[in-house]
């Protein structure tokens, strides 16, 4: 859990983070420990390592671990309150959010002076949760909270993708531990949102009538429940409150389309249809860049025709549909 | 002005650009198979094939369907001459309603063309986005792998020929 290395001492890939364990304390890897050790074994062959060279070796990681393993436990912060020190400490070890919300160096370590700055990882992207956020209106702490357990969480919405699981996780920690968590997150936000949180409601103007497919596909597709829905288990986000609209990358967006909005499987939670194979690449390339300037006025994404190009064919969770059916 | 092609026949239709198709194929082409459920893309009642892929036509507008082929129901056989999965639905009596059933149907013939030995987890998986209220889920289960059997002798039959 410290020095990244297994029970024959070879070096493990940091894709176990264990450069995020350091800073948890010994108890409560002593704690871990002992509850694993009652659990029963279970029987597995780990796979062979299948990396190409020179990155099959591994003796090179002890190279890598001498630049990024920084074996130093959380040490508390400085004028920090309990709570807040309390969720640091959880955010910076166990949770280890940073191992999807930190931009990555060529070498895969976590750039520390970016620290929760937002990054590409399993084919979404994990927007800032620290620094300028790409939300409408600014969180707070009970908002975050409820995000985290996988609830909806108004003007915010709901985890998706890589980050569901990991709510549905949360919502079987200590509530006091997620709050901790909360606590810190949010003093990690710039407070600079509350200007915009009195004029963002939701509400929008009648839409530019300029014959744009964006827009046609938006009133005939979209606007039935992303605009006042005739039922609350229909209800989407307005979408002036998107986060997936105001994020540098359509990745979010594309995969929310294609794929919709499912609740974790037997829980009650919001549904939304996925549009896969309804829209063309075109199409789809057209409706989020009219979404992304209608409701965000942003400029349309750069790369977007790639982005789609890419990201159609691949599910949710970044397999490639066309391998699975492959398989089967 | 937009160009729809049905089944194989194609449609003039001035109506409005954001139009659903479902509106179009039930009043105006008088395709009554695709049933109006919920309207949210909820139900899958309304389920057709665009492309030979399944969606929702309550929620997609005529403007993205031009030049693209249509198949509803109606397109996969008629009532003297049903298609495989129909036939499949008729013999295990998999409806109780009916309501879903089109969307069912629809779902398990895109599904079976794509791949004609479907296990359960992926015939679920395909028909998951259809809802069925009066609980005929093992019956249409049934008639799924019944299909599934006829597809399969569909395609060992063509591979005979083809030889």
């Amino acid at each position: 859990m410290y020095e990244g290395l297994d029970r024959e001492g070879e070096h493990l890939y940091p894709a176990f983070p264990y450069h995020h364990f350091t800073k948890v304390m010994p108890e409560d890897i002593d704690a871990l420990y002992a509850y694993l050790m009652t659990r029963e074994p279970v029987r597995n062959e780990a796979p062979a390592n299948e990396l190409t060279f020179p990155f099959n070796l591994r003796p090179l990681l002890a190279g890598w671990k001498l630049l990024y393993l920084d074996d130093q436990r959380f040490a508390g912060l400085a004028g920090a309150d309990e709570q807040v020190n309390r969720g640091a400490y959880l955010v910076q070890g166990l949770a280890h959010c940073g191992g999807c919300h930190t931009p990555r160096n060529a070498l895969q370590a976590e750039k520390v002076d970016q620290f929760l700055q937002g990054e590409v990882t399993e084919n979404w992207y994990a927007p800032a949760i620290a620094g300028d956020v790409p939300a409408a209106v600014r969180w707070n702490e009970e908002q975050i909270t409820g995000y985290l357990t996988g609830r909806w969480v108004e003007q915010h919405g709901v985890a998706l993708g890589p980050m569901a699981p990991v709510a549905q996780n949360l919502s079987r920690v200590t509530r006091d531990d997620v709050e901790a968590i909360s606590a810190y997150i949010a003093s990690l936000m710039q407070d600079d949102k509350a200007a915009i949180e009195a004029e963002v409601t939701g509400a929008v103007g009648e839409p530019p009538d300029t014959g744009d497919i964006g827009a046609v596909i938006y009133a005939g597709a979209c606007a039935v429940c992303h605009e006042a829905s005739p039922t609350p288990f229909a209800a989407g986000l307005p979408l002036t409150f998107s986060t997936s609209l105001r994020i540098p990358t359509p990745l979010n967006l594309i995969q929310i389309i294609e794929d919709g909005v499912k609740p974790p499987e037997g829980r009650p939670g919001r549904y939304m249809p996925g549009f896969a194979g309804a829209l063309t690449e075109e199409q789809l390339v057209a409706l989020a860049s009219y979404l992304r300037e209608r409701f965000a006025g942003l400029e349309p994404w750069a790369d977007i025709g790639g982005v789609v190009a890419k990201t159609s064919g691949t599910d949710s969770t970044g397999t490639e549909t066309a391998e699975v059916e492959r398989g089967k | 002005m937009i160009t729809l092609r049905v089944n194989g026949s194609t449609l003039e239709t001035d109506s409005d650009p954001e139009t659903p198709l479902l509106y179009v194929l039930r009043n105006d082409m008088e395709l009554n198979g695709a049933k109006f459920g919920c309207g949210l893309g909820q139900c899958g009642s309304c389920t057709v094939l665009v492309d030979n892929m399944p969606i929702f036509s309550c929620l997609t507008p005529i403007a993205m369907l031009a030049d693209r082929d249509i198949t509803t129901l109606e397109g996969l056989g008629s009532i003297d001459a049903p298609g495989p999965v129909q036939r499949a639905f008729i013999e295990e009596q998999a409806a109780q309603c009916g309501y879903c059933i089109p969307g069912m149907i629809i779902r398990a013939h895109a599904l079976l063309m794509r791949n004609s030995a479907p296990d359960e987890a992926a015939i679920r998986d395909a028909l998951e986005p259809s809802l069925c209220r009066c609980g005929t889920h093992m019956r249409i289960l049934r008639a799924v792998r019944r299909a599934s059997e006829g597809f399969q002798e569909q395609t060992s039959a063509a591979r005979e020929r083809n030889r």
